[in-house]
């Protein structure tokens, strides 16, 4: 069973400015309008029923900061398939196409650091797996076609101002639509 | 205007509904002090400055009464944001020391590491703001026992500190001088993180956090500076001013996000600023802001320079639109500063941050914009959206409340009697290096950058003092942190006394002299009149300390130039931390080349032991390691001894007889001697034979393993004549005990037995235990 | 006459002040230039260092907004002429980030400085390790000065400090090329045997790698921080501590060249050379 937890800060993200500051002045790409960064976890869980995993991950989310501290987040366990409520994000630009650029580290350390914490210290097995990924968010003004290119030419950095979000030689990047990430989770798709 | 009205119990459910922590008498006393009700910003501004993180209400006079904080050489003591102390004239330039010390306990209980970040980069603000530069941040950690009932919960905030203090002060490029780390069940609920920057200035560079006397002459303004103004630090001092919560959430209010990006940003257009300001002869006035927000520094500014102040809110950057006036007014957003500057001078001000310092790019919304205006009467306004909201004589703002807190003394307990049969020395000896006490510590240091700034001479771990030196001079500047919970937990006076033993002792070693001490004080609640006499004792200990640890020929006290107090260090369930004083010592050396680390440099050289106090294992790491806290006899405090044992280490590193200094502190004087042979980076090759005599009939546990003080000295044979006679010039103990040896051996004997270690076995012990044991 | 380096000041850069103190001390005229200054001021310098420390925060990776700066592309045309840029730490991140390293295919990003391995923790390590110099001094601009197979202890301090990349063979091209410059190693010179000598998990232990040119470096130990005896520790292995030990009391000895202080006065040699 594979969950998303998304998270993002309560208050404004400087790093989601300096993209978009980046983007927009550097790259000349004035066409994307807002970028919004989360910190997510896929979880891969080994449970009999989708009830039981979510227990599991409130408990985590609940009496651990592991994932996700209170004080400074706001998060949404998603599961394959499922939208993602107003209440948590929603495009701010009306008309404007959304792009998901998932970013993974190919080593993961966060990830597997973490996955050795919740097995090894919190002794809970049911978690097969964890994937740390930054996803972004990034709201593109014009047609759906010119605004995918734009989502992947900026996702991988591949020659100087020509892509940025991942470095290929160390990360891999996963573009989508957000209809496309709505009905999965964008972590099997290969890399266009 | 907000009527409080004339029934305690409505006027309690009115504050409780504004949000306002005021008691209801407070209330109707700033009633009667204004002669009228006051409005809700007003409210606010009280709130803030009457807690007890801002007033020191509680704290005040037991500080005053035994605290020497004057000296010849003190250019500022407590009351601004930092001590400011004379170093001496090099190069001929006069330079200044500049240190702040200070708590962020609570919120780095909350959110561990965005709360020590942002205490990183509160003290720093501390510092910069007197026109100095920081050359270094230490940090003095307190955590919960990461093998008891709530392990988990520990170690998440260890992991979170640490990573908290290096993400931002790595970032911010301030090096790591120094700090230290005790674990202790009765931090539990409530870590410690106490702070500490150390900056350097030309005396003639020193800018006061007042509007200046020349606002007399020509009309000067106010200008906030940094990131635009949110309501995330909404309730901050209060925070700290109250007992935590269970629930954790309730604080929310108060939490910081850490930006050492836009500060490091700040920080270089402050010195473009500062250098213009020079360049111009211009004089200016220059705050951080912290508690209280803009309201706190403005007012403070004003009135000191015997001013007052009109402040226009609806010119302050917000982050956000429709704020209120109250809000803008007290919120303590990070990452701002105020200045007081001649209008003339304002336009070039703004010029430099919002312009060639492109603040908008670096954060949304960050710029300079002017506030308000110096008034030359001592009265403050805040308007906002055609209204007056505060309207108050300057001084009732700034103006210190005391209350007097009771005080009554604990019932000691007698110390259980320590059955020492059936311990096994060398099981103990090698237990104790790899207990989380003794073991090394750099599993957390490793993660701080000791090295930027390239100024670095003794970094972490390799002395018992950082030290850096001031570049193309010879002059090298000694910094340590310390104060031992397992001491004051049992006896708060001797805690605050040993404390400051300590941190003098650690910078004597390196041979620097000792300038300055700044205080912090972490205790529970001072409601309860048993921490609140905790707290009398230790301040009367560290004051007694300070007023006896006298540099050789001089009769001054070491200063006690800054420090902070940190109250209600308490669970919701009413668990307190143990008394906990924490004290840091500065400290001067002519010539650093004479500074040594404690590693044994050469084999056949000659160990002395000088100034060996007295006393039994209580308190010790060795006790703490055994599951017997309670027992033993603690150290004798013997200031005068330590004093004369302190002067005499100086006077022999400095005429550079060792070769390596080390004082027995943490683990007795076995775990010295273990650690001069390991070296600071666990190279060391060279064993060492001792042979230890001790007093009549005193065990072998006490000789080993007590921390009753005294200096360990390397010296090569030559170099003993003169050692002992400045020792006999003194009136200090010197023991020749052994030698160091080729062999990568320890051996210690006594009379009646004797223990051989490997020092394989030693350093494997010592090195790798605290990683397991946090991760 | 002095010849000239700029010491570029990106937003959040912390090791300006301290570089431009060594490329000083080497007989180097250094300035400090921001970001954002005039490319015209920034095109009449001889040489340009990128220091250590946080530009941007690290944000999105280390040098990567960096690296999108316009002053970049001013540095890259005046490296096409043949001009030295030398990278140090995150100054080594953006030149990676840019592709101006190692230019096998000019332009395109071919390498990333990943997060460190080997250490058994995330996050940020700071130490001391030791380099050997893996090429013939006349190679690229930090080793005008520095003896082949010279070993060199010097400061380490990055979380993202490991040289890789995704494309097959290219760190064996790299190392027949000769651009892999200096290589972690033992105290006696050796490969490493694992952490911490090998402190990140860097591939073929590279410390540094040059363009095909050998003009523009990038370097991710901090010679600043070893360029005054002073700053050596006492207590490591081989001769640079030894001859610190023997320095006690002799403070102006300890103020002269430390290990890195190489670094520096290669930049100034590979200059004057370039430009007699």
């Amino acid at each position: 069973m594979r969950f998303e937890i998304l998270v993002r800060l309560i208050v404004p993200d400087p790093w989601s400015f300096t993209v978009l500051d980046t983007l927009r002045r550097k790259f000349g790409l004035t066409e994307i309008e807002e970028a919004t960064r989360f910190r997510t976890w896929l979880l891969s869980l080994d449970t009999p029923r989708e009830s039981s995993a979510k227990a599991i991950i409130d408990r985590l989310l609940g009496e651990t900061a592991l994932l996700a501290n209170p004080n400074r987040d706001m998060w949404f366990v998603r599961s394959p398939h499922e939208m993602i409520p107003d209440s948590f994000w929603r495009r701010s630009i009306s008309g404007s196409e959304v792009f998901v650029i998932r970013v993974i580290d190919i080593d993961d350390i966060i990830g597997r650091a973490r996955q050795e914490v919740v097995r090894q210290r919190l002794g809970i097995t049911e978690i097969k797996s964890i994937t740390f990924s930054t996803l972004w968010m990034l709201e593109i003004a014009g047609d759906s076609k010119r605004a995918r290119r734009i989502a992947e030419e900026v996702a991988v950095a591949r020659r100087w101002r020509k892509g940025l979000l991942a470095n290929p030689h160390s990360q891999k990047a996963l573009v989508g639509s957000l209809d496309e990430y709505l009905e999965g989770l964008l972590d099997e798709r290969a890399q266009a | 205007m907000i009527d409080l009205g004339r029934e305690p119990e409505k006027t309690r459910n009115l504050l409780g509904q504004l949000g306002i922590a005021l008691s209801v008498d407070e209330a109707y006393r700033l009633r009667e002090l204004l002669g009228r009700n006051p409005t809700l910003t007003e409210l606010h501004i009280f709130d803030t400055m009457w807690s007890e993180h801002c007033s020191y209400r509680s704290s005040r006079k037991v500080l005053k009464r035994y605290l020497p904080m004057e000296g010849s050489r003190v250019i500022l003591g407590p009351g601004e944001d930092a001590g400011v102390v004379r170093l001496g004239e090099f190069e001929g330039k006069r330079y200044v020391l500049v240190v702040a010390h200070e708590s962020h306990n609570h919120p780095s209980q909350i959110l561990p590491v965005e709360g020590a970040a942002t205490g990183i980069g509160g003290i720093v603000r501390d510092v910069y703001c007197m026109g100095a530069d920081v050359i270094g941040v230490m940090d003095a950690l307190r955590f919960g026992d990461p093998f008891g009932p709530m392990a988990e919960s520990v170690k998440e905030i260890i992991e979170g500190v640490v990573n908290g203090i290096w993400q931002y002060s790595n970032a911010l490029g301030v090096p790591n001088v120094g700090g230290d780390v005790f674990f202790d069940s009765g931090y539990d609920e409530n870590c410690l993180v106490n702070v500490i920057a150390i900056g350097l200035a030309q005396e003639d560079e020193i800018i006061r956090s007042r509007v200046p006397d020349e606002a007399r002459i020509e009309p000067y303004d106010f200008i906030i500076i940094g990131k635009p103004t949110d309501l995330s630090g909404l309730g901050g001092a209060r925070l700290a001013s109250r007992i935590l919560d269970s629930e954790k959430r309730e604080s929310i209010g108060a939490v910081q996000l850490h930006d050492p990006f836009l500060k490091r940003v700040l920080v270089e257009a402050i010195r473009k600023l500062l250098a213009e300001v020079r360049s111009s002869g211009i004089t200016i006035g220059f705050k951080d802001l912290g508690a209280g927000g803009i309201s706190c520094a403005v007012s403070e500014m004003a009135a000191s320079g015997g001013f007052g102040a009109d402040v226009d809110l609806d010119s302050v950057h917000v982050a956000i639109g429709g704020m209120e006036a109250y809000a803008i007014a007290c919120s303590e957003t990070q990452e701002r500063f105020c200045l007081a500057v001649p209008s003339s001078f304002s336009d070039e001000v703004l010029k430099i941050f919002n312009e060639e310092f492109e603040l908008p790019h670096i954060y949304r919304g960050a710029r300079a914009s002017i506030i308000g205006r110096v008034r030359s009467d001592p009265k403050l306004t805040m308007r906002y959206k055609n209204d007056i909201v505060v309207d108050l004589p300057v001084k009732l703002v700034t103006e210190a409340i005391e209350c007097d807190r009771q005080a009554t003394p604990r019932k000691r307990q007698e110390p259980e009697t320590l059955d020492s049969r059936g311990i096994d020395i060398r099981e103990a000896a090698l237990g104790l290096l790899s207990s989380i006490s003794i073991c090394s510590k750099h599993y957390i240091f490793r993660h701080y950058d000791c090295e930027v700034k390239g100024m670095a001479v003794l970094r972490p771990g390799e002395a018992d003092a950082c030290v850096v030196a001031i570049p193309g001079t010879p002059v090298g500047i000694a910094s340590s942190v310390d104060g031992n919970p397992r001491i004051s937990k049992i006896d708060p006076y001797l805690g605050g006394a040993l404390a400051v033993v300590e941190s003098v002792s650690n910078v004597a070693c390196v041979g620097a002299q000792p300038l300055a001490i700044t205080d912090c004080l972490n205790f529970g609640n001072p409601e309860d009149p048993y921490v609140m006499n905790d707290f009398i004792e230790a301040v009367r200990g560290i004051g007694d300390a300070a007023r006896a640890l006298k540099a050789q020929g001089c009769d001054e006290a070491l200063p006690v130039v800054s420090g902070n107090v940190s109250f209600y260090n308490e669970s919701a369930s009413g668990k307190a931390i143990p008394p906990s004083p924490v004290v840091a010592c500065y400290g001067v050396i002519d010539d650093y080349s004479v500074a040594q680390s404690l590693t044994f440099k050469e084999p056949g050289s000659e160990i002395l032991l000088l100034g060996r106090g007295q006393g039994g294992l209580g308190g010790s790491a060795f006790l703490a390691w055994l599951g017997k806290p309670n027992s033993g006899e603690l150290p004798v405090l013997d200031l005068e001894g330590r004093r004369r044992a302190i002067n005499t280490v100086i006077q022999i590193v400095r005429l550079g007889h060792a070769l390596a200094c080390h004082d027995v502190s943490d683990g007795g004087l076995f775990i010295s001697l273990a650690e001069m042979a390991i070296g600071a980076w666990g190279y060391g090759n060279l064993g060492v034979s001792v042979k230890l005599d001790g007093e009549a009939g005193e065990s072998i546990l006490n000789l080993l393993f007590a921390e009753n003080g005294g200096f360990l000295i390397e010296c090569r044979s030559k170099s003993l004549p003169e050692i002992e006679r400045i020792c006999r010039s003194t009136g200090t103990t010197s023991l020749w005990i052994g030698k160091t040896i080729p062999d990568s051996v320890l051996e210690v004997s006594w009379h009646g037995g004797n223990l051989v270690l490997d020092l394989t076995d030693v350093r494997a012990a010592w090195q790798g235990a605290l990683q397991e044991a946090i991760k | 006459m002095k010849r000239s380096v700029a010491i570029i000041q990106f937003p959040g850069v912390n090791c300006e002040y301290e570089t431009a103190r060594a490329a000083s001390e080497a007989g180097l005229e250094a300035r400090i230039v921001r970001w954002n200054s005039d490319p015209q001021l920034l095109r009449g310098f001889d040489g340009y260092i990128l220091p250590g420390g946080f530009s941007y925060e690290d944000r999105v990776r280390a040098g990567a907004i960096a690296a999108c700066d316009d002053i970049v592309d001013v540095i890259r045309q005046e490296a096409n002429k043949g001009k030295p840029v030398v990278g140090i730490c995150n100054g080594a991140q953006v030149l990676v980030e840019s592709g101006l390293v190692p230019s096998r295919d000019p332009g395109s990003v071919e390498l990333a400085l990943a997060p460190n391995r080997g250490m058994g923790r995330l996050g940020y390590y700071c130490d001391w390790v030791f380099v050997k110099v893996s090429c013939e001094p006349e190679r690229c601009v930090i080793t005008y000065d520095l003896d082949p197979g010279e070993i060199l202890p010097i400061p380490i301090a990055h979380a993202q400090g490991r040289f890789t990349s995704s494309i097959p063979g290219l760190f064996d091209k790299l190392e027949d090329a000769a651009q892999i410059v200096l290589k972690y190693c033992t105290p006696d010179g050796d490969v490493p045997g694992g952490f911490p000598e090998d402190p990140n998990g860097s591939e073929h232990f590279a410390a540094a790698i040059c363009n095909p040119e050998g003009n523009v470096v990038a370097l991710m130990p901090h010679p600043e921080r070893s360029a005054w005896l002073r700053q050596v520790p006492a207590d490591l292995k081989g001769k640079w501590s030894q001859r610190r030990r023997e320095l006690r009391g002799k403070w102006q000895e300890l103020e002269g060249k430390g290990p890195g202080m190489g670094v520096f006065r290669s930049m100034r040699a590979y200059i004057e050379a370039s430009l007699s």
